[in-house]
């Protein structure tokens, strides 16, 4: 049918940067060009709405507002990054980011009420709290997984809901602050548990804490006994249990770090920009990730600058709603168009097509 | 005469590394029971493959019925008559048998009536002897069951030709007598079956013909009734074409591997291992003929930390390390070459380097408590890369970029390296040279020597005789799970060690 049985896929040999390179930019033009064609279908010129979409980086204010959101994406996206390396496939990013929502505006309800730990060390406590208690959720899906080898896409994504709907009912429920008039909004968070803005720019310093995190992520794969064991296992399960790696081990402490540093992605949201818990605080940063993990080629560094790209975005879709009065759902549709083909990409970069003549 | 159902006429298949059939032939008529003979690996599966569409062949012509064909999917296959049961079934567990028979079948296209299906289903069932209720769901069905339902799906889409694959793995006793008593009615009924296996006695049971593979060619097809086992047995594992190797006289040293009675069971309580003892000593090869399924996995994996050992010891310079993990084992110099180079032995997307450290990484020099240190690592690969002629353009480009040969290289330099300061006393082998050229396969041979000259004690899996005899000081045969037999290198009957690798008892 279509001819399409005389298609076949052959693996290549080897593979050149130069051809590499090219896939992957040929993949991202592709995206585009669907994505103009889906401009065209809402009647809107997409020369405009690229212009529009990219705004956030031509402009300071906006590319400013970009870093911001481009922080808890670099948190999740280098968690994933882990997870990944290890050929652990979790979509958990975004319900541990309310973990870390939780852990964080717990710690911060409990000491306005205790006031036990010292002001001037409270943020740097709280990292560490958010990081380990996240990273214990994260263990959950690795030990399902090791022990009883359930299926981590279903047990991480299964657990988004659950941890989103608990933050959303601490905030309706129990952590309702009393003085809020009724607003499903937790208690202000006090300056000591705020973090502070770079002087002289709207940014948050989870910015440094994010490049600071990319940097030791990128050290712990590539230079560490720890970060060699990962590579072994995502490679072949098989020559890990051959070579005397253990599996359960590497996969809990890769999601226990994984976790963690998407906790920490929670705990800057509602730190560094809103300053308290509030419904559904992620616009979904934690499913933004995995796409920018994937992009960056699964490098710690390279996210960096993957997550300001799709911070710019995010920022750019609501410019395109405003000036252009389309809905934000059609960055999501580009977004994930630049997934699809890019993932696409991955499999032509491994198979070349070779058409049979019968 | 009347035309073949099938012919198949020089077809060459190669995977990276890998000649799996090399010009291979093979016809069936109408009516034959057709066994397939081969070891593992000797291309019988793959073959059947491509005529099942699976695989594309690189060259050689099909003809079905005389006519040249084109096979590119198993749709066309069906379209052709041709269907295929695999070893492992294909069947939706949650579905009944009629709808598992009737899914992705050309009829039913628009209106699925399943009460019609079902009413064929059980005619066919009652007409080839093959008892199952349509309606029941395939979970509930044992294994010899749930192949009646993939026979079934076949006469349903009305093939003529039905390959099976290694059919009676799964099944009891009595299940296989009612599917060999079936699969002679379809024979009679006109149809064409291939039977794939590597047991010589289900070939004498069940076929009318036979043809045998080895290393991926056609080394003869003949009657059944016009051969027999001991014949079968040489064709398939070959006559030893004997290397010119040099082989020193060494003297034996003490014992560097001792096996006391060991016994391994499965999960499901079948004996794999039925204890077996024996020991390998310094300055000596021993080697381990038998045809390959008959335990020889389960020993090398026992023998390695790999798999739970339920009775008895595995003594390793002196040291008890039954059940201790595979880490432990290689602490104590015992170095592995397992069966899959590839996936087992190397990491595919890991660079030479890296696999050259996979076991040793872990130690000084090559890391402290939480770094590796890369100039050691460095330092390390490429003089390794130098002293076994390891062929790569760089030591941090990926393995899989690498030729078999050279894969099995890197697998061979690191573990006869030594980790923690200790070398390779004992050293675990299991089809090293399988899928080698010839001279990669020399080279593996001479160093297994060398390490023999230097006082290590070689285990040497193979399913090539003529490897055992020219390089190995005694053998034993394997057959289901026993050690049956023993010979020195020097003195062995080749026709002998067949028999006993084909289960004929030898006096």
């Amino acid at each position: 049918m279509f001819g399409l049985n005389r298609v076949r896929f052959i693996a290549r040999d080897k593979l050149s940067k130069k051809r590499s390179v090219g896939i992957s930019l040929l993949s991202l033009l592709l995206a585009f060009l669907t994505s103009g064609v889906m401009f065209l279908f809402t009647n809107v010129d997409p020369v405009q709405a690229y212009v529009n979409l990219f705004g956030a980086f031509s402009n300071y204010a906006l590319l400013s507002e970009a870093i911001v959101r481009a922080i808890p994406i670099m948190f999740v996206a280098l968690g994933l990054t882990i997870a990944y390396k290890a050929n652990f496939i979790s979509i958990g990013g975004e319900g541990q980011i309310y973990v870390g929502g939780i852990i964080m505006t717990g710690l911060v309800i409990w000491q306005l009420d205790s006031n036990l730990i010292p002001q001037a060390v409270f943020i740097p406590i709280a990292i560490i709290m958010v990081f380990f208690g996240t990273g214990l959720w994260g263990v959950i899906p690795a030990i399902l997984k090791a022990k009883v080898g359930v299926n981590e896409v279903l047990t991480t994504l299964m657990m988004n809901y659950v941890a989103q709907i608990f933050s959303n009912f601490l905030v309706i429920g129990p952590w309702k602050d009393p003085e809020g008039h009724g607003f499903p909004l937790s208690k202000e968070f006090p300056a000591y548990a705020r973090l502070g803005l770079i002087p002289g720019t709207t940014i948050n310093v989870g910015i440094l804490l994010g490049v600071f995190a990319a940097l030791l992520c990128y050290v712990i794969l590539s230079k560490t006994k720890f970060g060699f064991e990962v590579k072994v296992v995502g490679g072949s399960y098989q020559a890990a249990r051959y070579a005397g790696i253990s599996y359960t081990k590497v996969v809990c402490l890769g999601m226990l770090m994984s976790a963690g540093f998407a906790g920490l992605a929670g705990m800057n949201i509602l730190s560094g920009v809103t300053g308290k818990l509030r419904p559904d605080f992620s616009p979904g940063y934690g499913y933004t990730a995995i796409i920018v993990a994937w992009l960056c080629n699964l490098n710690p560094i390279i996210s960096i600058f993957g997550s300001i790209f799709f911070g710019g975005l995010l920022v750019g879709g609501e410019v395109l709603q405003a000036s252009m009065n389309i809905s934000v759902g059609v960055t999501n549709v580009f977004q994930a168009l630049m997934l699809i083909f890019t993932l696409s990409g991955e499999f032509f970069k491994r198979y070349k097509i070779v058409w049979r003549s019968d | 005469m009347e035309e073949p159902l099938i012919e198949m006429v020089n077809i060459v298949k190669t995977f990276p590394g890998i000649v799996a059939n090399d010009h291979t032939n093979f016809t069936l008529h109408r009516g034959e029971i057709h066994a397939l003979l081969g070891e593992n690996g000797a291309g019988k599966t793959t073959l059947m493959n491509i005529l099942y569409g699976i695989y594309k062949m690189d060259s050689g012509v099909i003809k079905v019925k005389g006519k040249i064909v084109n096979i590119n999917s198993p749709k066309d296959a069906i379209r052709f008559g041709i269907g295929m049961v695999h070893q492992n079934f294909k069947l939706i567990p949650a579905h009944t048998v009629v709808e598992n028979v009737i899914l992705g079948s050309e009829k039913n296209r628009v209106i699925l009536d399943l009460k019609k299906a079902a009413r064929e289903v059980q005619a066919l069932s009652v007409s080839y002897g093959l008892p199952i209720n349509p309606k029941t769901e395939v979970w509930k069905l044992s294994m010899g069951e749930r192949q009646r339902v993939e026979i079934l799906k076949l006469l349903y889409r009305r093939v003529e030709v039905m390959i099976l694959d290694e059919p009676t793995s799964v099944l009891t006793p009595q299940e296989k007598k009612e599917l060999f008593s079936s699969l002679k009615e379809m024979a009679e009924a006109g149809n064409g079956i291939i039977f794939i296996t590597h047991k010589l006695d289900e070939v004498f049971e069940i076929s009318n013909k036979v043809t045998v593979l080895r290393k991926g060619k056609t080394v003869a097809s003949k009657l059944t009734k016009e051969t027999s086992k001991s014949e079968l047995a040489n064709l398939m594992i070959g006559r030893p074409v004997l290397f010119e190797l040099e082989k020193k006289d060494v003297s034996k040293g003490r014992a560097v591997l001792e096996v006391v009675e060991l016994s391994t069971a499965e999960g499901s309580g079948e004996m794999t291992l039925k204890n077996i003892s024996f020991e390998v000593r310094e300055g000596e090869i021993v080697g381990v003929a038998g045809i390959a399924g008959n335990g020889q996995k389960e020993l090398v994996e026992a023998l390695t930390g790999l798999r739970h050992v339920d009775y008895g010891k595995v003594i390793v310079l002196g040291k008890d390390l039954t059940n201790h993990s595979p880490k432990t084992f290689f602490e104590h110099g015992v170095a592995y070459i397992p069966e899959e180079r590839f996936g087992v032995g190397a990491v595919p997307g890991l660079s030479v380097a890296e696999n050259l450290i996979l076991k040793a990484y872990r130690y000084s020099p090559f890391s402290n408590k939480v770094f590796i240190k890369h100039k050691e690592v460095e330092a390390f690969s490429k003089s390794l890369v130098e002293q076994f002629e390891i062929a790569t353009t760089s030591i941090n480009s990926p393995v899989k970029f690498l030729s078999g040969g050279n894969i099995q290289k890197v697998v061979l330099a690191r573990e006869l390296s030594s980790i923690k300061g200790k070398g390779a006393k004992v050293i675990i082998a299991m089809y090293p040279t399988r899928g080698l050229d010839v001279g990669a396969t020399e080279y593996v041979r001479r160093l297994f020597l060398k390490m023999r000259e230097a006082g290590s004690g070689v285990l040497l899996i193979s399913e090539e005789l003529d490897e055992l005899l020219s390089v190995c000081d005694r053998i034993f045969v394997m057959h289901e799970g026993r050690i049956v037999g023993e010979a020195e290198a020097g003195k062995a009957d080749v026709e002998r060690i067949g028999l006993m690798m084909a289960g004929i008892k030898v006096s």
